[in-house]
């Protein structure tokens, strides 16, 4: 064997070390730091563990698995360019969630309105950050503390930003119990806090209204807001798949299989958008702090209206149930519960947070979808 | 002594019981615990004791109010 030989198989060998840049090595280890708060932390880590390994595959260098012909672009092709990953999803959070605590006392459900408060002050502020607009509207959706309504409204109008927006909303409804808990301390009085709220004077839910319910939400707010259809849809009729009654293997698939491995796809498939040259940039530390301000924007807002209905309503509401108005879902509801507890062994708020954090799954999507009518009317999608 | 009855203070499945009658329990220990929404809560005996009477099982569906148990007070 000649030098000239075992030179050219060094070379080879060492291709991949010398095409390594700095940008695919921060990723990599972006992506080992995703790995660790899942596996070590218990983050998130059906989310994280899949989106980290897939930053980590997508950012070493010659393997191209992002390129025209690489792995993890067929699966992004496949799912998330043509949003069907997002709706998949919903389809197995809706198989998944029991409306009847909303049911039980509808008037929360404005509350699930509050908690989309953040959505818009975000808007504003990324555009006061100079954002372009429907960078602006995909930036404001973080607020929505929802990861599958943040991708799909972001494939559709701002996909270069789709790996800060996803990691961003994800790691966002992971931090609810760190983020909520003293804001909705500072924003309550003990007395407030400490307030039970009884179930003794709830009717019971017959099948007929749990399956009604999804066929009317489905009607009504397609037609107030027919750009939503896709992820309102796959939502109610997850549920309707559920509480139908007899078509229990479509909602254990929706519940289970279906929604496993669309998780492990979309988690993937989100990781290989963390591109280093878009990533590492001040854009993606902005998007951070307005998806914080987002999720506080809506804890606080959800609070205070719980106070305003107070004011007028005879039968009161403890204001810590207003925070779960996001969507981030069931951990909002866990966190009103748990702060309740701490304050008062003999408040179980659980369920009455669980009617406001399921009213929040529908705002968000209801509050994405007006979004997007409102600008399509004004002509800047179509 | 006086008798104490504990009912349900949420709707949920009672995941455990863990106390039987006649056993002797402190006020913060918990005798119940009921799951609601994939959360388990755990029911104090409230007021140191004998517990008297258990009325619920594992397994079994309680509305909020439902009597869970008695307790006869120290």
């Amino acid at each position: 064997m000649t030098s000239d030989t075992v030179m050219t198989i060094l070379n080879g060998i060492l291709a991949g070390f010398e095409a390594l840049t700095w940008q695919y090595a921060a990723m990599i280890i972006i992506g080992c730091v995703l790995l660790w708060l899942g596996v070590k932390h218990d983050f998130e880590p059906l989310l994280l563990v899949p989106i980290g390994f897939g930053c980590i595959l997508a950012n070493l260098p010659l393997a191209n698995m992002m390129g025209d012909e690489g792995l993890l672009r067929q699966f992004y092709n496949a799912g998330i360019i043509n949003e069907v990953f997002p709706c998949l999803i919903f389809l197995g959070i809706g198989a998944m969630t029991d409306f009847t605590p909303l049911l039980a006392n509808p008037r929360v459900l404005l509350l699930g309105g509050a908690g989309q408060f953040g959505i818009f002050l975000t808007l504003l502020l990324a555009l006061a950050c100079g954002f372009e607009r429907l960078e602006a509207v995909c930036v404001g959706v973080i607020g929505a503390c929802d990861g599958p309504t943040s991708i799909y409204v972001t494939s559709q109008f701002a996909p270069q930003l789709l790996g800060p927006i996803s990691v961003a909303a994800y790691s966002y409804m992971s931090l609810v119990p760190l983020i909520q808990p003293p804001l909705m301390r500072l924003c309550t009085t003990k007395k407030e806090r400490t307030m039970v709220m009884a179930y003794t004077d709830q009717k019971p839910i017959s099948q007929t209204v749990r399956i009604i319910f999804p066929v009317a939400v489905t009607i009504i707010t397609v037609l107030i807001a027919p750009m939503g259809a896709p992820l309102m849809g796959t939502l109610m009729l997850g549920n309707f798949l559920r509480e139908c009654g007899c078509v229990d293997r479509l909602n254990k698939a929706a519940q289970n299989e279906i929604c496993n491995i669309v998780t492990l796809l979309l988690g993937l498939s989100v990781g290989a958008t963390m591109n280093g040259e878009i990533f590492l940039t001040t854009k993606t530390l902005i998007i951070f702090v307005l998806g914080a301000i987002a999720i506080s924007g809506d804890t606080i807002a959800g609070i205070y209206l719980a106070k305003l209905m107070n004011l007028f309503s005879k039968e009161k509401i403890n204001p810590l149930i207003g925070s779960a108005g996001i969507s981030a879902f069931p951990m909002a509801a866990r966190v009103s519960h748990r702060v309740g507890q701490e304050e008062n062994e003999d408040n179980y708020l659980i369920m009455h947070a669980m009617g406001v954090n399921t009213g929040g799954q529908i705002g968000s999507v209801l509050a994405a979808s007006i979004m997007l009518a409102v600008l399509a009317a004004m002509g800047y999608i179509h | 002594m006086a008798e104490k009855k504990i009912t349900a203070p949420l709707p949920g499945i009672v995941k455990k019981v863990l106390v039987n009658a006649g056993q002797k329990v402190g006020a913060k220990d918990a005798v119940i615990v009921i799951e609601a929404m994939k959360m388990e809560n755990k029911i104090p005996a409230k007021s140191a004791g004998t517990v008297k009477e258990v009325f619920i099982s594992e397994g079994q569906n309680v509305k909020a109010g439902d009597k869970l148990f008695t307790i006869d007070a120290d």
